[in-house]
């Protein structure tokens, strides 16, 4: 494969940034390396979620089960998820510590004549001693905006710097997420402990609701330029149909790229390209001339959305970061290799 | 007095039965006085839910939640012993009607039916070389027709061919029946009736004693007045009406021989009728009745037997005339012989009824509630009582006659195919009606009584035979104005809605009908000048509830019409097909399709087994059951966590009430291959999907015991877990702790248990676990002297707790303490699993495309497009092109279009949103009007070489689950007889190798392996045999010879020594004949 690319000049822009959502590219670097950091994103970001959950009372409609594997899915604000070690590996404790896990507990009692929602607010960080000794960074506490509420706000300010950004004031004002519905007289309570884990492991800790990219330039392009030269009227209307979606024809009878194919929703078929080779044939030209090739795209347009437990930026650095250490130990261990000879390589 | 009402839901929970006692005003002699005895309850009927009886009727929705009912229910079944049982539609041929056809022996028949309050029976007339019998149960053998017309009255020639008809065709063909019975001399009535007598009495001489003649003739005359064709009724002796239909009877198989198109069809709907649970009740009430009515006299007239004995013997206690005149019959009869009856021909389904020789099983069936459109469905089906493993293709068939009326989907496959049917939407089952005022109307209208006419005026002329209910009426000059008169009065509601009026001319006859059990559909219809009647007007009051059903039939906008009238009618399906002549136009044309065959989105667009899949598999979709579904106690449950509505809508349901308790959930479905684990069907999950809820489900089972009490006082009990004494005092804490824990793991199969014995709702249940610590009493007889709460308490009891098997952790949902009917203490307990989809778990789309899941993929290795949007799975294309589902591809499209427009788009059949518009509606959304979307592959990053269709498509998780269904053994238990490893999963069995697997085996010569699979992984056994005898001995010792000399030991399966010694108790000695020792 030739290296076309310096990996010095790997380069990201950002386009926009949103409370939940991102768009980047990337810039002179390869496909591999793209969907590397779009899979590291979605499955081996660590985030905090909660894992265990124990049923105290429950006389809601909804059975226990129910219950904790709604409680898992609502997103922790998990900033300071690095600092926390993973349950399993934690050697200070023999069931949950501060370093390993945060404790929430929930009580809601429904005294009134009306239904009354349970959401993420009643969720309650456990005020046990254990928390002065919490890592530090922001606390592990339940996000409840879960996107949509304060969207129009954050749309109306967005021309002031950093409104995308007001975390707090959009979780204020948003609801909560709902866990369940109490009627009259009924009661839940439970305690829950959330535990560091990746979306590998279950899809609560995966930090991202999408990551999308497209790869700039398209693999097959046609030279517009050369193609409104070369074909006529009902040619290029004979292509359009092989091409819908690709190409259209403006007022003046030109060719140009369509919305969806500029947005990466559809692409040129080798049925298109045998017709526009053959149409351009037909007048004169050759088919080579028309169409363009790129093995290679250099550009990557990501659009990331994040399910609010960690700011976008952040979740594009922390996967970045995970890569780099997966890397850095192949390189460790590559080392060692090299040293100690490949003919006799380390069993286990 | 206190009443108490019973709900449904209680004899759901109690074991109970869902009934109503049946009062009697009993009016009877006692002694000297006559006593009444009003509201005598005879018995107990059991109440359909939701009639007119049932305590639900007319309740609001608050109050049937009240109830703890589920509002959208359909009721329609009954409660019986706590199991819900739905009494099906029996489909049978229709009784007192003409049917020409060829009988078994390829000759031209016309048979009827006959069936009267008393009796029924079958009289056939068949045609054997030209001539005419007449073919009857109680007839040895067939007696020419002309014979039975001339004892019926009918004396001369004349008369019998103006009868039947004096065109030349009767003419011609009744000649050779007239001659053969003039060859037999029989001329007039009386030696008719006399040839009859003799071929009655089936063997002997035929007597000619003038006594025996007239007894013979009063014989026959009897049976042809009451038996042959039973329901045309005969006063005193005046055969002129059966005469008449006897005649034309004839008549329908002359014109059948001139004319094949004359002949019937058995399985024209027309001529079938449907049984519903009334008159099947009804039927079975009458005959247990009359068996109360009979035990009553019974009991009577054994009691005053007795007594005459006795007085008799003791002549002196004269004061016992008083006990003969107390007799009060009601004191000594069983009071439960119909609560019985009813009770056990519903919960078994056995109907018998000894009058009518009826033995019918399987009748009733358990209903189903997997899905609520199990339910739903089981309340359409249709059986019909033809056997099953006849190879004719005829009732299976689909029918013409059976558009609208039945569904054309939904059918199950295999043996009952086409022979269980289902109901389309808008069908009505007729109930029967009064004919009496019906008659009196014809006859007002104009038709002219049967008495007043001649045999050549009901045959001759423009005029029509007025046919009521099979039953000829008389003779109408003008039928269509007689059908038109009809039909505007049935319009304006003067007479009953659904009698049917049917011009048949070429029967030369009117046939009107108000009997029960015909199936009829409403139509709307249209004025002659080609208007539809119901207008938009009309639909805005019924929108605004101002106009109901009702009113649009009494202003005569609407009618029910049945199969028969369907004929004299051009019916339009749509509005702008209405042409010349089109006299109806049919409400809505999805209607022509059931409720299970209505919840396919563009079913018209599939290849037609697809949809009948469908509606099978409909039935075992997991989704919600009903409203009070967490409130029942049904054996076995499943409900789906997260149930949708479908993307993709149809009317029907909003009608039944499918998207108010749906059954699957809207997947984003992608059309490509993907890592090879999707072949044969199989489908690939997203874990993340999974992750998230898609797919979940709760399994819950019912585990049930009763509490019983034994003849001497004791009963079964339940006992608090046993109790660790604490570590005694003093003790090292370390040391303690290890105690407690080592008790606690001594009793770790108690530890779901509450203080109360029972397993407290929460707790979590392992294989093994106890979920109720029961005890029975060690000594259950019947034992003398001390009283009988001091024999209570002195009984000593055994632990029989109730143990918890399971293939997996389960949680105790509740406990239900009750008491059934019978006073018996009762605990269910509801064991709830939840389950999240696996390999090998089930699904189906709503186009019968069924597979199981062969992979679930992380989110990151599939697929996904310029949105970032993943599927939740991925089916491969090779389903479609030999499927032709082609309504699935445009659900995809339908539903793609509704999710980008945030509405549900409407996939109804014949109708639905047009392909066009929902492409219409992608390509706004800025997508490829194909449906097709550009996919990058998860694993590189890089643009899939092909467009993938993806979308969203509604699909439902099937009951069938590897969990239920896994299953291995290494050892295990055996049968008890023959020492094999049980069969079967419930019992652990082994896994078989059959006779096939066997011949594999034998062929390859693998004949180590056959030893160790059909031997010594069996039931492998030692015996000893002796080499002298060959006889088997026991422990080297061979008692026959007295020896152990030349004992051997070998191994063969222990079936063999049974059968071995099996034989030897039959008195043949099977001898084992040995080589080297």
């Amino acid at each position: 494969m030739q290296m076309q690319y310096v990996r010095d000049r790997v380069q990201l822009d950002s386009v926009t940034l949103g409370r939940h959502d991102m768009r980047f590219i990337l810039r002179n670097t390869d496909v591999s390396m793209a969907n590397a950091i779009r899979r590291t994103m979605i499955a081996e970001v660590p985030t905090m979620a909660i894992d265990v959950v124990t049923i105290h009372e429950n006389t809601s409609v909804l059975h226990d089960e129910y219950i904790a594997h709604r409680v898992g899915l609502i997103p922790l604000a998990s900033g300071a998820a690095d600092a926390y070690t993973y349950n399993r590996d934690c050697e200070e404790c023999e069931d949950f510590c501060s370093r390993c896990s945060v404790g929430y507990s929930l009580t809601v009692h429904n005294s009134t004549e009306d239904d009354v929602p349970v959401t993420s607010k009643d969720l309650i960080p456990a005020a046990d001693s254990a928390v002065a000794a919490a890592p530090p960074g922001d606390p592990v506490v339940p996000v409840h905006d879960s996107g949509d509420v304060l969207r129009d706000a954050v749309a109306a300010a967005a021309g002031t710097p950093g409104a995308g950004l007001l975390t707090s004031a959009a979780d204020a004002a948003a609801k909560g997420i709902l866990i369940v519905k109490l009627g009259k007289g009924q009661r839940l309570s439970f305690t829950a402990v959330a535990k560091k884990g990746i979306g590998k492991e279950h899809a609560k800790w995966s930090p991202v609701c999408t990551v999308a990219f497209r790869a700039e330039p398209p693999a097959v392009r046609f030279v517009l330029p050369r193609l409104n030269e070369l074909l006529d009227e009902t040619a290029k209307a004979d292509l359009l149909s092989l091409a819908l979606g690709v190409v259209a024809i403006d007022d003046n009878g030109n060719l140009y790229y369509d919305s969806p194919f500029l947005a990466g929703r559809s692409a040129i078929t080798a049925d298109a390209v045998r017709r526009a080779g053959e149409l351009a044939a037909a007048a004169g030209g050759a088919e080579s001339e028309i169409v363009e090739f790129c093995e290679h795209p250099e550009r990557f347009e990501f659009e990331v959305e994040t399910t609010g437990v960690l700011a976008p930026k952040e979740v594009l650095t922390r996967a970045i970061g995970v890569l780099r250490d997966k890397v850095t130990t192949v390189a460790a261990h590559l080392a060692q290799v090299s040293q100690e000879g490949v003919d006799d390589p380390p069993l286990l | 007095m206190v009443r108490s009402t019973v709900t449904p839901q209680q004899c759901r929970l109690r074991d109970m039965t869902y009934a109503a006692p049946i009062l009697a005003d009993v009016q009877y002699v006692r002694g000297r006085e006559v006593v009444l005895r009003r509201d005598w309850a005879i018995g107990r009927m059991p109440i359909m839910l939701r009639s007119d009886h049932c305590y639900l009727a007319g309740k609001t929705d608050a109050e049937l939640a009240a109830l703890g009912e589920c509002p959208l229910d359909p009721g329609g079944y009954f409660v019986v012993r706590g199991t819900e049982k739905v009494i099906l539609i029996q489909e049978q041929l229709s009784k007192n009607r003409i049917i020409v056809e060829f009988d078994a022996k390829g000759c031209l028949s016309a048979s009827v039916q006959s069936s009267t309050h008393e009796r029924k029976s079958r009289t056939t007339i068949v045609v054997k070389a030209g001539r005419m019998y007449l073919r009857h149960n109680t007839l040895s053998e067939d007696v020419p027709v002309i014979v039975a017309l001339r004892a019926m009255g009918v004396e001369t020639d004349q008369e019998v061919v103006q009868l039947v008809g004096s065109e030349g065709t009767f003419m011609d063909g009744v000649e050779p029946s007239l001659q053969e019975c003039a060859s037999l001399n029989i001329y007039t009535s009386s030696q008719a009736l006399d040839f009859l007598g003799v071929g009655m009495v089936a063997d002997g001489v035929p007597s000619m004693n003038p006594a025996a003649v007239s007894k013979r003739k009063e014989h026959a005359r009897d049976l042809l007045a009451g038996v042959v064709l039973a329901h045309v009724p005969v006063r005193r002796y005046n055969f002129r009406d059966k005469c008449i239909y006897m005649a034309q009877m004839m008549r329908r198989i002359l014109a059948a021989a001139e004319d094949p198109t004359m002949i019937d069809d058995k399985d024209y709907y027309g001529n079938k009728r449907l049984e519903l649970a009334g008159q099947l009740l009804s039927l079975l009430f009458e005959d247990l009745f009359k068996k109360l009515c009979s035990d009553i006299k019974r009991q009577a007239e054994l009691h005053f037997a007795k007594q005459k004995k006795s007085d008799f013997a003791a002549p002196g206690r004269r004061g016992g005339g008083s006990s003969i005149s107390g007799y009060d019959a009601l004191l000594h009869v069983r009071g439960d012989t119909i609560t019985q009856g009813l009770e056990f021909a519903i919960s078994t389904g056995n109907w018998h009824v000894k009058r009518f020789k009826m033995e019918r099983a399987g009748v009733t069936e358990v209903l189903s509630r997997l899905s609520f459109i199990a339910a739903l469905g089981m309340m359409t089906r249709i059986t019909s009582q033809f056997e099953k493993t006849r190879k004719v293709s005829g009732p299976r068939a689909l029918q013409p006659s059976q558009w609208g009326m039945l569904c054309p989907s939904d059918t199950p496959e295999g043996e009952s195919c086409g022979l269980v049917k289902n109901l389309a939407l808008m069908t009505h089952v007729t109930t029967d009606d009064d004919s009496a005022p019906l008659a009196r109307l014809l006859y007002d209208l104009g038709t002219e009584d049967t008495s007043q006419l001649s045999g050549a005026e009901l045959n001759e002329g423009d005029g029509a035979l007025v046919f009521l209910n099979g039953l000829i009426l008389g003779v109408h000059a003008n039928p269509p104005a007689l059908a038109a008169a009809l039909r505007a009065l049935r319009r304006r509601a003067l007479i009953g809605e659904f009698v049917s009026v049917w011009l048949h001319p070429p029967h030369r006859a009117i046939y009107i009908a108000c009997d029960g059990g015909r199936v009829c559909r409403p139509l709307i219809i249209v004025s002659p000048s080609g208007v539809p009647l119901v207008t938009d007007e009309h639909m805005t009051g019924i929108a605004r509830g101002t106009l109901v059903w009702r009113d649009l039939m009494h202003n005569g906008l609407i009618e029910y019409l049945d199969v028969n009238e369907e004929n004299n009618t051009l019916i339009a399906t749509t509005e702008p097909e209405i042409m010349a002549g089109t006299t109806h136009l049919e409400i809505a044309p999805l209607t022509i399709l059931g409720v299970c065959a209505g919840l396919i989105p563009y079913p018209h667009h599939n290849q037609s087994p697809r949809n009948t899949y469908q509606c099978a598999m409909g039935k075992q979709a997991i989704g919600a059951i009903a409203y009070n579904q967490h409130c029942r106690a049904d054996t076995l449950l499943y409900l789906l966590s997260y149930p949708q509505r479908p993307m993709v809508q149809t009317r029907t349901l909003d009608l039944v009430g499918f998207n108010r308790l749906p059954g699957g959930q809207n997947a984003s479905l992608c059309v490509m291959s993907y890592s090879g684990y999707d072949i044969e069907d199989a489908v690939v999950l997203n874990r993340a999907s999974v992750d998230r809820g898609f797919g979940r489900c709760v399994v819950l089972r019912k585990h049930a015991s009763t509490m019983r009490r034994y003849p001497n006082n004791t009963t079964d009990r339940i006992m608090p877990p046993p109790v660790e004494p604490p570590p005694p005092p003093g003790t090292d804490p370390d040391a303690a702790a290890v105690l407690v824990a080592a008790a606690a793991r001594r009793n770790a199969r108690y530890s779901a248990l509450d203080q109360d014995g029972l397993v407290s709702p929460g707790a979590r249940l392992k294989n093994g676990y106890f979920y109720a610590n029961k005890e029975v009493p060690a000594d259950t007889s019947v034992t003398q002297g001390g009283s009988a709460a001091a024999r209570a308490a002195a009984a000593t009891y055994r632990a029989q707790p109730l143990i918890f098997k399971g293939p997996a952790d389960a949680v105790a949902e509740k406990v239900l303490l009750t008491s059934s009917e019978t006073e018996h203490f009762v605990v269910k307990v509801m064991v709830r699993e939840t389950r999240r989809p696996e390999l090998g778990d089930k699904f189906s789309s709503r186009h019968g495309q069924k597979g199981v899941c062969g992979l679930i993929a992380p989110q990151e290795d599939l697929p996904f497009n310029d949105a970032g949007v993943c599927p939740d799975l991925i089916m491969n294309p090779h389903g479609f092109p030999s499927r032709m589902t082609v309504g699935k591809m445009i659900e995809f499209i339908a539903g793609k279009a509704g999710v980008h427009e945030g509405k549900f788009r409407m996939g109804t059949a014949f109708d639905g949103d047009r392909i066009e518009d929902c492409a219409e509606a992608l390509v706004a959304a800025g997508y490829s009007y194909s449906g097709k979307d550009m996919f990058y592959s998860g694993s590189t990053g890089e643009p899939l070489r092909a467009y993938v269709f993806a979308g969203p498509i509604f699909y439902q998780k099937l009951k069938h689950m590897v969990k239920d269904k896994m299953h291995a053994r290494a050892r295990g238990p055996r049968a008890l007889l023959t020492r094999q490893p049980t069969e079967g999963r419930s019992r652990d069995g082994g896994l078989r190798l059959g006779e096939m697997e066997r011949d594999c085996l034998i062929g390859y010569g693998a004949s180590m392996l056959l030893m160790e699979r059909l031997m010594h992984s069996s039931d492998v056994f030692t015996v000893y045999a002796c080499g002298t005898c060959g006889l088997l001995g026991y422990k080297g010792w061979c008692q026959y010879c007295r020896t152990g000399a030349a004992v051997s030991a070998l191994q063969i399966p222990y079936a063999c020594k049974l059968l071995f010694q099996e034989l030897q108790g039959m008195n043949v000695v099977p001898r084992l004949k040995l080589d080297d020792p």
